[in-house]
């Protein structure tokens, strides 16, 4: 955790830092601690957000570990489970026709159109949530792991095959290794998604987490803390991003990525 | 050539359809390949030389006709017939010891039988300070020496070679050419080499066999005497370079009268 936030730090250069030092004059400025040209009720000024970190306390911890573990299990299982079954429609023709026309016309489909459903069947419960998360992060990496699969050069499954390797150590040895670079972009796509997916999915009702309290600070009518959630999204997303290209640059090392 | 030939075609024919147009490949291809021979197949380009050896690694079926191999009609790629492509089929994702060792890891072998295989292939072939290299980091001439390597430990009854050296510059091609002959010294396995470069496979070969161009046949056998020993100087040699003019008179016909 620390070494990644360092990450995210060491790779800022001096133009990024103006960037977003403008930004925050600009605001500043903006504000009603500036020149009061936007009212605080429009777009809050720096002093309240500050105020709203305190006033918030542990409850920024505690929201976003909840928001953080939703994201990390629908990341997880969604990329495991579409794996298996994207690796399942390539490598065996009946599973492949059988569920091709399913998930070719499901995989377009919006997950978030779904939500009316899911809270008509698990209220505001945890597994309604989980699963709009895990459905989304599930299609999208299904179709790329397809993708790559179909795409792993010919030349070296037949050179496998020559030196004697079966079915199975052809689908180990060569086909897992050889989609992992392939499979970074789709992945960094996922943990965006997920972040969508996670507010989307606490907007439509929680105890907890960065959306609900979002969601919660709209009704008190607090647009600090809306701002103040916005914040935390943006900084989670970047260092789970980050995490995950340090964790593919590992498992890519022999590609000189 | 004494008893049964290890590796035969029987009559083969390969027609491919490729955009509704019918390609006749390969036309009564007949050949015996015996034990411990190094023969090489060479012909112009898109002759069928590289289908004659897709059929004998079991990656391609004929049209008509039988391949067999030790008497048994080949069915589907298997490590009795290893194969060392043209392209760069290292896999680039396994160190180079891992690459070699994955033939014989593949067939089963205990961990100890593998890396006495690792060692005497990376020994055999120069590679022993490049083991744990990855192979992204070597040139085209290392990472086409890790591919032999391997292919000898996987144990094969006949080595496959389609072109191995086809993309490399002309030193480094001599220079592996010479180091597969010495390597034949150590280890005599037969080997069935493709090749569209006359002087690669007179130097190489124990036979030469001349393709005619598509449909491809055999147009001639020829057997090069020149010895288990082949140095760079064998290149110059009066035997040699006239047996080199006389095959490509002969190529030259058989281009015109097609």
């Amino acid at each position: 955790m620390k070494k990644a936030l360092a990450q995210i730090f060491s790779r800022i250069k001096p133009l990024g830092i103006l960037a977003v030092s403008l930004t925050m004059i600009f605001w500043y400025l903006l504000s009603v601690d500036g020149l009061g040209v936007i009212s605080a009720i429009k777009f809050p000024p720096p002093s309240q957000v500050i105020d709203a970190v305190e006033v918030l306390g542990v409850k920024i911890g505690t929201d976003a570990l909840a928001t953080l573990s939703r994201v990390l299990f629908g990341l997880i299982v969604g990329t495991v489970l579409g794996s298996i079954v994207g690796a399942l429609i390539v490598f065996s023709r009946r599973i492949g026709e059988f569920l091709h026309p399913l998930i070719e016309s499901a995989r377009p489909v919006p997950v978030i159109a779904m939500i009316p459903f899911f809270l008509m069947w698990f209220g505001i419960e945890e597994p309604g949530k989980l699963l709009l998360i895990t459905l989304g992060v599930f299609m999208l990496i299904v179709v790329n792991v397809e993708e790559s699969i179909k795409n792993v050069p010919r030349i070296y499954i037949d050179a496998a095959k020559t030196l004697g390797a079966s079915k199975s150590q052809i689908q180990r040895r060569i086909i897992l290794p050889s989609i992992i670079p392939n499979m970074i972009g789709p992945l960094r796509v996922a943990v965006a998604l997920t972040f969508t997916l996670v507010v989307a999915a606490e907007f439509m009702g929680a105890q907890s987490g960065i959306g609900y309290r979002i969601l919660e600070a709209r009704r008190l009518f607090n647009p600090q803390v809306i701002l103040l959630g916005i914040f935390q999204l943006g900084i989670l997303a970047a260092l789970m991003d980050t995490l995950l290209q340090k964790l593919m640059k590992r498992l890519t090392k022999w590609s000189g990525r | 050539m004494v008893g049964a030939p290890i590796l035969s075609f029987k009559d083969v024919n390969v027609q491919f359809s490729a955009e509704g147009a019918l390609t006749h490949a390969l036309s009564e291809f007949n050949l015996d390949i015996y034990a411990n021979e190094f023969i090489c197949l060479v012909g112009q380009s898109g002759c069928g030389k590289s289908t004659a050896l897709n059929l004998a690694a079991g990656l391609l079926t004929p049209t008509s006709g039988e391949v067999y191999m030790d008497g048994q009609i080949i069915n589907g790629p298997d490590s009795t017939r290893a194969v060392v492509f043209q392209n760069d089929a290292v896999f680039p994702w396994m160190r180079v010891e891992q690459n070699i060792g994955f033939g014989p890891k593949s067939q089963g072998k205990s961990n100890a039988e593998v890396s006495d295989l690792v060692n005497q292939y990376l020994q055999l072939t120069g590679l022993q300070e490049f083991r744990h290299a990855w192979p992204m980091t070597l040139s085209g001439g290392m990472r086409k020496r890790v591919d032999l390597a391997r292919a000898y430990a996987a144990d094969p009854k006949i080595l496959l070679m389609d072109e191995p050296f086809g993309a490399l510059d002309f030193l480094l091609k001599e220079n592996l050419q010479e180091q597969l002959r010495k390597l034949r010294g150590i280890d005599k396995r037969t080997i069935f080499f493709i090749t569209h470069d006359l002087e690669e496979a007179l130097f190489l070969g124990d036979r030469v066999v001349v393709m005619t161009p598509r449909p491809g046949t055999i147009a001639k056998i020829v057997e090069c005497d020149f010895g288990e020993e082949r140095t760079s100087a064998l290149r110059t040699s009066s035997s040699f370079v006239s047996l080199r003019r006389e095959l490509r008179e002969f190529i030259g016909k058989i281009g015109e009268s097609k």
